[in-house]
């Protein structure tokens, strides 16, 4: 699982706070989100029978939008994948009512700013679980696909093949998949990342690299 | 591990004979084989070979994650060659034909993915596989990318009729900016009397090669040689079609295997180094 954006939305609509993992516009802006998220909620509770507090997850143009209530706020995370990711939610909204009770009470004039230290530990939470993206160049809507593969010129097809081959890999390892040296390898990837194909992640040390499909 | 993948324009042209022949014959000179029948459409690597109902199928696999070893099935015991044969089948049952005609873009990429793990296995024990075989569907289907993409030469199977030809030299551009290095033309089903004159042959080969090259500009597709129309192989199918209506046992005649003295086979034979470029014999 990836996880794209995040954020937290008052009862009536308004973001107080938005976190975005890449650097491309494929994630609504928080405002505009804000309004589409009461939308949906709205609609949520007429279609669905399910209990308020239920993570509820919503799939449009290939991302997922999972939310879930915590009575003043919810908590919306966007990733690529159909099954949410349930325990993160309930651990960002417990750790956000404790940190923040106060000033979600306080029905308006907060001072945003307040939230940024939120963000950093939300930052370090999804870093630990090696689930964003951190060269910030991948795009949530471009994945590779057998068409969008076969058009790649032949030198990034060996490389995207290569990663796909092995999920994710260290630039050692996907030098050594495409039989090539590091120096070609270490280009195609730049190509391909700049692209929008693939991204990176540290894990125990090192770098690497990641594709979403 | 050297791999190939069969395609062509059109269906009936001997892909699955070609493919099934070539792959029994590595594996009677002792060269560990895997061919994988990716013609999800018209599944009939099975017409050749008798399959356990215990082994999956390669639908299993590709789109299912089921382990390999579950999917693919060691033929060798069954055919008594030296070498190992294993054998991925296509499922032929209508569900099955069904969910690969209605599939999406998810499901192609899935299988993409599953068959460059599936290369990656077959390369170490306990397959050490060194011939890796694809007989794909014709025209061009995503599985026909999917065979290309794979494997490092593409074999195009041709008929020499108008609509073939045409076809096939369409189907050649379309794929153009991504024709391997590699990519081959072998005539199949040519009439006898033609192959019988040098001078006509070296005059229609020299036609086809212009036909095909021009339409890839600067990529060579190299014309590696003619299989003439057999009427005894013909004739052999037509006795193992009636076997089946009369629900009698039957399968498919393996030319290199049973009759290795058959022009089939012996032409079919002559072809296979320069198929992959080395000099098995
Ligand atoms: N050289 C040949 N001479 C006679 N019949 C042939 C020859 N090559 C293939 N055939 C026959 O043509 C039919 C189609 O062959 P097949 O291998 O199933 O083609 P494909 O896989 O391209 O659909 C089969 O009945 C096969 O026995
Ligand atoms: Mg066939």
């Amino acid at each position: 699982m990836i996880v794209y954006a995040l954020y937290i939305i008052d009862e009536g609509g308004r973001p107080l706070l938005s976190q975005y993992f890449q650097s491309s516009d494929d994630v609504p802006n928080e405002v505009l989100f804000g309004a589409l998220f009461t939308a949906f909620k709205d609609l949520a509770a007429d279609v669905t029978t399910q209990k308020s507090w239920e993570m509820k997850t919503l799939g449009i143009e290939r991302l997922f939008y999972h939310t879930k209530s915590f009575g003043p706020f919810n908590v919306v995370i966007v990733t690529n994948t159909q099954k949410g990711p349930e325990n993160l939610l309930q651990t960002i909204g417990l750790r956000f009512m404790k940190e923040h009770r106060e000033e979600i009470l306080q029905d308006f004039l907060v001072d945003f700013r307040l939230f940024d230290p939120f963000k950093e530990i939300i930052q370090e939470m999804f870093q630990a679980e090696t689930l964003v993206d951190e060269s910030g160049k991948l795009s949530p809507t471009k994945r590779f696909s057998v068409g969008g593969i076969f058009d790649l010129p032949p030198d990034l097809q060996t490389t995207a093949l290569a990663l796909i081959t092995l999920e994710e890999g260290t630039l050692e390892d996907i030098s050594k998949e495409c039989g090539e040296n590091q120096v070609q390898t270490t280009k195609s990837l730049n190509s391909l990342q700049k692209m929008g194909f693939i991204g990176r992640k540290e894990k125990e040390g090192k770098q690497l690299f990641f594709y979403s499909a | 591990m050297k791999s190939l993948s069969i395609l062509s324009h059109k269906g009936g042209v001997g892909k699955t004979s070609i493919a099934a022949n070539i792959a029994v014959h590595l594996a009677k000179i002792g060269q560990n084989v895997c061919l994988l029948d990716t013609d999800f459409h018209g599944p009939s690597i099975i017409t050749f070979f008798k399959k356990n109902p215990e082994t999956k199928w390669l639908n299993d696999n590709l789109l299912r994650d089921e382990p390999l070893e579950n999917c693919l099935e060691d033929i060798s015991p069954q055919l008594e060659v030296s070498g190992r044969l294993y054998i991925g089948f296509a499922d032929p049952s209508a569900s099955a034909i069904e969910t690969n005609i209605r599939i999406n873009e998810k499901m192609s990429f899935k299988m993409l993915k599953n068959l460059m793990k599936i290369r990656k296995e077959l390369e170490s024990p306990p397959y050490e596989v060194t011939y890796l075989i694809l007989d794909s569907s014709p025209g061009t289907t995503y599985s026909t990318v999917n065979a290309m993409i794979t494997t490092e030469t593409s074999l195009f199977i041709v008929k020499l009729s108008n609509a073939d030809l045409l076809g096939t030299s369409q189907m050649i551009a379309g794929l153009n900016k991504q024709l391997k290095s590699k990519s081959l033309v072998l005539a199949n089903l040519i009439p006898k009397s033609v192959i019988q004159d040098e001078a006509i042959i070296s005059q229609i080969q020299s036609l086809i090669e212009n036909k095909f090259t021009k339409e890839t500009q600067d990529k060579y597709v190299d014309f590696i040689g003619w299989i003439p129309i057999d009427e005894s192989l013909i004739q052999t199918e037509f006795l193992e079609a009636i076997k089946t209506l009369q629900n009698q046992t039957s399968s498919r005649l393996i030319y290199t295997l049973k009759q290795p003295d058959h022009p089939f086979s012996t032409t079919l034979v002559e072809l296979i180094p320069t198929i992959f470029e080395d000099n098995t014999k």
